[in-house]
């Protein structure tokens, strides 16, 4: 497992975030609390904005040794009117998470990735998995639910633009324009 | 960037494609041809899986040093046929992710053309990882369609992969 891999997976990870949140904030807070359809696993745009959110925060507590547990509907981490009121009230909290999650990334040595995290899930179910597939499944998760975004972002408006890594690769080599 | 990680990489990408192919399948030739709706990248599950195909197949065609000019997957009407020409081709991306020895294979410029002639130069390591994040991408897609079709396919991300090779469960 290589580090500048997963710290390249992360530039990509919160570039993708941070393209989609701002396509979706021109749209206005209404469009973006609209439910959409049951056929996505979170009904609005908001709600997907912060389930991606919520899970990049309890996995990096996971791997700092602290697993919160309980329904998610009990979570203040987690909760809606308190985290995001807004698509840019919910922006603005991520910028600080986005901080943490890369200074966390950027004290972590290569023989780190090999480490057994113990943790619990919320329903309080107790695992144990190597740090390093962990670090690459929250991002793994993330393209997953932009997929969605992307999905209902056409279905309210239009395509938005490309957020796949290969694309993300190009324009930090300079060769496409953003 | 480990060779160990791109074939772990890799031994998920296999994984989460058979598993969500094998649900799809399950549910019959005529609902994966049904047309689900214009805001997914493909009309049909058939279709999103032959773009899966395709794309792997144009990225592993790159990475061997042939740029093709057009991208198979389109002339796919049947799952069936998608897995039968499927199958060749992820013993051949297999075979060569088990053939990278070191960070230098990984490090080395891939040199290559669009099918649209635009030339780029990346190292293989990124375009290893953008191929198994664009399949995460469209079976996305997938698992919306089959939910729309059927109902809620079993899920693929990469963590219930990491509890199934380590004998866990949820």
């Amino acid at each position: 497992m290589g580090l500048d891999t997963l710290r390249t997976l992360y530039a990509h990870h919160r570039w993708a975030n941070r393209t989609l949140l701002e396509v979706a904030a021109t749209l206005g807070d209404d469009v973006a609390a609209r439910e959409i359809g049951k056929q996505f696993s979170e009904p609005t745009l908001k709600r997907m904005f912060l389930h991606i959110y919520g899970v990049d925060l309890l996995w990096l507590s996971r791997w700092r040794g602290v697993s919160p547990v309980g329904s998610p509907a009990d979570l203040d981490i987690l909760d809606e009117a308190t985290v995001a009121p807004t698509l840019a009230a919910l922006g603005e909290r991520w910028v600080a998470l986005e901080r943490d999650q890369a200074s966390y990334l950027d004290e972590l040595r290569a023989s780190d990735l090999e480490r057994g995290v113990r943790f619990r899930l919320l329903s309080g179910k107790e695992y144990t998995q190597p740090l390093g597939l962990l670090l690459h499944h929250v991002t793994d998760h993330g393209t997953h639910h932009r997929s969605e975004i992307a999905t209902m972002l056409t279905m309210v408006s239009g395509s938005p633009p490309g957020t796949g890594l290969a694309r993300f690769v190009f324009l930090r080599s300079g060769q496409d324009r953003p | 960037m480990s060779v160990a990680m791109i074939r772990d990489l890799y031994d998920y990408h296999r994984w989460a494609n058979h598993m969500l192919f094998d649900f799809a399948a399950a549910l019959g030739e005529s609902i994966c041809a049904r047309e689900v709706g214009p805001q997914f990248s493909h009309p049909t599950v058939t279709r999103m899986f032959g773009h899966l195909y395709g794309a792997e197949w144009v990225w592993l065609s790159r990475w061997k040093g042939t740029s093709p000019t057009t991208q198979p997957g389109d002339e796919f009407t049947t799952m069936a046929a998608v897995r039968a020409t499927w199958d060749g081709l992820e013993a051949e991306q297999k075979a060569f992710i088990e053939a990278l020895k070191d960070d230098a294979d990984l490090a080395r410029i891939v040199e290559y053309k669009t099918t649209q002639g635009k030339a780029f130069r990346v190292p293989l390591g990124p375009l290893l990882q953008h191929v198994a994040n664009h399949a995460t991408h469209h079976r996305s897609e997938i698992a919306t369609m089959v939910t729309m079709l059927s109902g809620s396919p079993p899920d693929t991300g990469m963590n219930s992969w990491i509890l199934a090779r380590t004998g866990q469960t949820r």
